[in-house]
């Protein structure tokens, strides 16, 4: 493969990285797969994207905005949507899931009827590119990789060092044994769900600059990131980490290989072997009795 | 627990209280032949559609999306409503239907109803491989990995064009029986018979043992393994029914069209199956042929384009979830508890399990 694709796998893993950390924080606080969380990437990067390229907001403002506004889009799903439905089928599986679906059908038509059907370029923070080997790596890529370490760094140490974080891995644990003990679950919860909103803002406005983001963008961001998961598993925090390095190189080396259609097929067999092979992804978590 | 969980407190079959003729008498006939009046009442129904297909030639396409859509709603009430496993890839075994009607007739030159069971037993197939794989996961890992397959499918009708079309498609041979071809108003009816027919199955399976089990998965599966049948897979055998019910809806809309196309098998097909029976009604399957007699009768008298509709009914959905997770026909029977409690007795059929 050539340098240039390399530099693509890195950008990928760490893109599909963010938004597994996502999934990951929401999996170990409400046991949810949250799978809106690409089309809020999707949202807060087409907000930003639009914000330029129309109104003329500075970059910087615009990505802001954007992480708040897919953060704020997030706690109000489950407050809204999630949570009570939760609550009312005394969290059964289903109703859950399908209001998540809907949520995200929902973020996707939304956002076509808001910021246009049409893909946007998303515009990037730092326009310096570098030239190594015959490679450009450019700026957005070099923030990108370093916003990306940052978050697993400082979730890692948040999960462990801080009272929040430990009560959110009790509450993903037991919601009902958690509550007994006292902890404040709903705010455990919407935390969970603020932090994963504002990490795939975030991912979101960094990677559009790659290839520009459409209102369907979302499905193939959460599906990434879904993969990330799978692979990776939740044994650690940096889990999902390693799972997108290896969905990154698999789709990557696929794309160059056999060409883009066969992306989606690889895709789903990964998914499908990890299933059937190891369904509690290469990391686990181990219980000692 | 659920609302549909709780068991109203048993009582003796009562009498007509003294002094009440006429309604109360009439609501205890009912009570007592209620499946006859499901039967006469759900044929009545059918009948009208077919009345109405009978005129102009539009009429027959709408009478037939309807058929499908409520195919594809009854499919997704056996795994989803019944049995709690919630299966993405819908689009998928629509298209396989549609699909094998048009690989058999076009490419190996029989009729296109050999792709009626081709596709029913390969969409089956498919939906246990994929419930196999997940199956000591949770609900989520079965809907993501349903959703992956469902895309790649798509992906797969669009450049896969040497078996597929592509983009274009392909045509579907209008069907031959016994050398005759069969015609579009004929495709019709037999349409709507296949909603009616399987509306009735599901309505028997729902209070057939099996159905009882499939049910009891979704809310205590600790009970069903105790009893000593497998939950998982129970909920296996439910994924394939649905599965298979969905393809033939597949085969019906290939066959009346006479071309299937990868854009009739997009993710909004996806949407549309979650929807319907939750918009009908879970108490019964034919709250799952309302769901879908509603959605396409909104898709077509608003004119709705795809975005849009999408955009409407994921906000119809999630209200439908918050406000009234009964659906429609839930608000119809608890009108009728009402009326009934006024009457003075009971709406329920106490005996058995409802």
């Amino acid at each position: 493969m050539p340098l240039q694709l390399w530099i693509s796998v890195v950008e990928l893993s760490c893109f599909a990285g963010l938004i597994a950390l996502g999934f990951f924080l929401v999996l170990r606080g409400a046991d949810l797969f949250m799978f809106a969380l690409g089309p809020l990437a999707m949202f807060g990067a087409m907000f930003g994207a639009y914000m330029v390229s129309r109104n003329g907001w500075p970059v910087a403002l615009a990505v802001v905005v954007g992480v708040v506004i897919a953060s704020g889009l997030s706690v109000a799903s489950e407050l809204l949507v999630v949570r009570p439905i939760h609550r009312r089928t005394g969290g059964e599986e289903n109703p859950s899931i399908v209001a998540i679906v809907a949520v995200l059908f929902l973020l996707e038509q939304l956002a076509g009827t808001l910021f246009g059907r049409r893909p946007l370029p998303g515009s990037a923070l730092w326009r310096d590119s570098f030239t190594v080997g015959g490679a450009v790596i450019s700026g957005q890529a070099i923030l990108l990789v370093a916003v990306c370490l940052l978050a697993f760094g400082g979730v890692a140490w948040w999960l462990r060092g801080s009272a929040t974080g430990r009560m959110l891995r009790a509450v993903g644990d037991n919601e009902r044994a958690a509550a007994i003990l006292g902890i404040p679950v709903a705010k455990v919860r919407m935390v969970a769900f603020a932090m994963a909103g504002a990490l795939a803002g975030i991912a979101g406005a960094l990677f559009a600059t790659k290839g520009g983001v459409t209102f369907t963008s979302g499905l193939q961001w959460t599906l990434v990131g879904f993969l990330a998961v799978i692979v990776g598993g939740l044994g650690s925090v940096w889990a999902p980490l390693v799972g997108a390095v290896i969905v990154a190189l698999l789709q990557t080396w696929t794309v160059y290989k056999f060409g883009q259609a066969m992306e989606d097929y690889v895709t789903f067999a990964v998914a499908f072997l990890f299933f059937a092979l190891r369904p509690k992804g290469i990391f686990q978590t181990k219980v000692r009795i | 627990m659920t609302e549909s969980t709780k068991k109203p407190p048993i009582q003796s079959e009562p009498a007509v209280p003294a002094g009440r003729g006429g309604p109360a008498a009439l609501v205890l006939l009912l009570r007592r032949h209620r499946w006859s009046a499901e039967v006469v009442v759900t044929l009545a129904a059918a009948a009208l559609l077919v009345a109405y297909g009978s005129g102009p030639s539009f009429r027959q396409d709408y009478v037939v999306l309807i058929c499908t859509y409520g195919l594809l709603a009854l499919g997704m009430y056996v795994p989803y409503i019944m049995s709690g496993s919630l299966s993405l890839a819908y689009n998928a075994y629509l298209g396989i239907g549609a699909y094998a009607c048009a690989l058999i007739s076009t490419k190996a030159g029989w009729s296109s109803l050999w792709g009626v069971p081709i596709g029913m037993v390969l969409s089956a197939a498919i939906a246990v491989l994929l419930g196999l794989a997940t199956r000591k996961l949770t609900g989520f890992y079965l809907a993501g990995v349903t959703l992956l397959f469902g895309v790649a499918f798509q992906v797969f009708l669009l450049d896969r064009v040497s078996i597929t079309g592509g983009a274009m498609g392909m045509t579907v041979a209008r069907p031959e029986l016994f050398g005759q071809s069969i015609k579009r108003y004929q495709i019709m009816v037999v349409g709507v018979v296949l909603v009616w027919v399987v509306g009735i199955l599901l309505a028997r399976l729902r209070q057939s043992p099996y159905g009882v089990v499939v049910r009891l998965r979704k809310d205590v599966p600790q009970v069903v393994e105790a009893s000593g049948i497998s939950a998982g897979n129970t909920g296996i055998v439910s994924l394939a029914i649905g599965a298979a019910i969905g393809s033939l809806g597949g085969s019906l809309f290939g066959m009346m069209g006479g071309v299937a196309q990868p854009e009739s098998f997009g993710l909004h097909i996806i949407f549309l199956a979650i929807f319907m029976p939750l918009l009908g009604g879970q108490r019964s399957p034919w709250g799952a042929v309302l769901g879908a007699l509603i959605v396409v009768v909104f898709t077509f008298e608003l004119d709705l384009v795809e975005d849009t509709g999408t955009l409407i009914f994921a906000i119809a959905i999630l209200l439908v979830l918050r406000l009234a997770p009964e659906g429609l026909l839930g608000l119809v029977g608890k009108g009728w508890q009402r009326f009934c409690r006024r009457l003075g007795v009971s709406g329920h059929d106490d005996r058995g399990v409802r």
